[in-house]
C-alpha cells in the first residue's frame, strides 16, 4: 500500500481521503460517503453548531464538553478547525465591532426599542435580563421594554470616517417601522461579535429625528460569515437555545457527529494497517493456507488488486 | 418514537464501515454489512419488545 502514514493522515483529516490517496477507491467511497455523510449530516441537522470545542487555553475545565469533542476529533479538518474557532472565540478583540471592513446589505425583520439612553444603556439592560434566564429570548418579546415595535426592510451598512478621523459604521435603513415608512436617519451603528454559532449577526444603530435626538434603538441581524460561525464554542445559554429548538433530534444528530468521529478511528487504522481479517475472498481454512497473519500480509500487499485466485 | 427511524441510516453507516474495515474484497464487504446491519436491528428491537414489556402500564 502506497505511504501508510500519509495515508492515514489524509485519511484522519477527511475519511476517505487516505484511501484513495492509496487507490483503494471503493473503500474510499464507503467511508467518505458513510462517515462524511453521518459527520456532516448531524452537523447541519444541528444548524452547524453540533462541533463544540472545549475553551482552548483550558481544556480540562470542561470534563463533559471534552469528552464529546474527543469523539468529534476523529474527523479531523472540521475538529481541527474548531481549535483555530476556539482561540479566536476567547480573544479579547472577539468583541462589539464598531468598525467594518467593506459594506454590507442586508435584508432583515427587527425590531425597535423606544429608549433615549443609546446602545450601550440598552445592551446592559439586556444584558441584566438574560442574567437569570436559560436561553436568549427572541427580540420581539422583550423583558426589557415591553413595547417594542417590529421593523422591516433592508439595511446598509458601510465604513465610513468621521470629521475628526475616527472609523464608524454608517448604517441607513430602507423600510417601515410598526407598518409605516421609515422617516428617519440611523447613527453609527454597532455589530456584535464576529465570532459566535448563530448564523445571524445581530446590529444596533440609534434612531435620530431631524434635530439628532436619540428616539431609540433599532436592532436587526445580517448575516454572519459562515467561516465565523462554524465550530465555535457556545455559551450554556446557545445550547439551551438548541435544545429548546430541536428538543430530543438534537441528541440524535449529536450522536451522528461522535459516531461518525469513532468510526473514523478505523477507517484511520485501516489506511495504516490494512483489513483486519485479510482480503476477504479467502478460501476456508480447511482448504487453503491455514497461515491467518500470512493471509493478510498478503492483502495488505495486493492492496486493492484481486488476487487471481479469487474464489469460483 | 418518530426520531428512532435516523437509527437506521446510523446502523446502516456504522455495519457499512466496521465491515469495510475488515475486508477489502467488495462483495465480501457487502455480504458481511448487510448481515450485521440485520443483526443490529433485530438487536434494537428485541431490545426496545423488552423495554416496552418491562415498562408496560408504567
Amino acid at each position: 500500500m502506497r505511504d501508510p502514514w500519509l495515508a492515514g493522515l489524509l485519511a484522519w483529516l477527511v475519511p476517505g481521503a487516505g484511501h484513495f490517496y492509496q487507490g483503494r477507491h471503493f473503500k474510499g467511497t464507503i467511508y467518505s460517503v458513510c462517515i462524511l455523510g453521518l459527520f456532516l449530516s448531524g452537523w447541519a441537522m444541528a444548524d452547524w453548531s453540533a462541533v463544540q470545542p472545549p475553551d482552548i487555553r483550558r481544556p480540562m475545565a470542561q470534563g463533559t464538553l471534552l469528552l464529546k469533542y474527543g469523539a468529534q476529533l476523529g474527523v479531523g479538518l472540521p475538529t481541527l478547525y474548531g481549535l483555530v474557532q476556539s482561540d479566536r472565540y476567547y480573544s479579547p478583540t472577539n468583541t462589539m465591532a464598531k468598525t467594518i471592513d467593506k459594506p454590507i446589505t442586508s435584508e432583515f425583520e427587527g425590531v425597535f426599542f423606544p429608549t433615549s439612553h443609546g446602545i450601550n444603556d440598552l445592551l446592559a439592560r439586556i444584558r441584566d435580563a438574560e442574567e437569570d434566564m436559560d436561553v436568549y429570548w427572541p427580540l420581539e418579546q422583550s423583558p426589557v421594554y415591553p413595547q417594542v415595535v417590529p421593523a422591516k426592510g433592508k439595511i446598509l451598512l458601510e465604513p465610513a470616517r468621521s470629521d475628526l478621523g475616527g472609523e464608524y459604521i454608517r448604517a441607513s435603513f430602507d423600510g417601515t417601522m410598526n407598518g409605516k415608512p421609515f422617516e428617519y436617519h440611523l447613527g453609527p451603528a454597532q455589530l456584535e461579535h464576529p465570532i459566535r454559532s448563530s448564523g445571524e449577526r445581530r446590529v444596533f444603530a440609534e434612531v435620530l429625528d431631524d434635530a439628532n435626538q436619540s428616539l431609540g434603538v433599532l436592532v436587526a441581524s445580517v448575516p454572519r460569515a459562515w467561516l465565523n460561525r462554524l465550530a465555535v464554542p457556545m455559551s450554556t445559554r446557545e445550547v439551551n437555545q438548541l435544545h429548546a429548538k430541536h428538543g430530543n433530534y438534537l441528541e440524535i444528530w449529536m450522536v451522528f457527529t461522535w459516531i461518525g468521529g469513532l468510526l473514523n478511528m478505523l477507517a484511520v487504522w485501516d489506511a495504516v494497517d490494512g483489513p483486519a481479517y485479510g482480503y476477504g475472498d479467502e478460501l476456508p481454512q480447511e482448504q487453503a493456507a491455514p497461515d491467518h497473519s500470512k493471509q493478510k500480509e498478503t492483502a495488505v500487499a495486493s492492496g486493492s488488486q484481486q488476487p487471481q485466485s479469487a474464489s469460483a | 418514537m418518530s426520531y428512532m427511524i435516523y437509527l437506521v441510516p446510523l446502523s446502516a453507516a456504522v455495519s457499512l464501515v466496521y465491515c469495510t474495515t475488515r475486508y477489502e474484497y467488495p462483495p465480501r464487504i457487502l455480504s458481511s454489512a448487510a448481515k450485521f446491519f440485520a443483526k443490529i436491528l433485530i438487536f434494537m428491537i428485541v431490545a426496545l419488545a423488552i423495554l416496552m414489556a418491562l415498562s408496560w402500564g408504567l
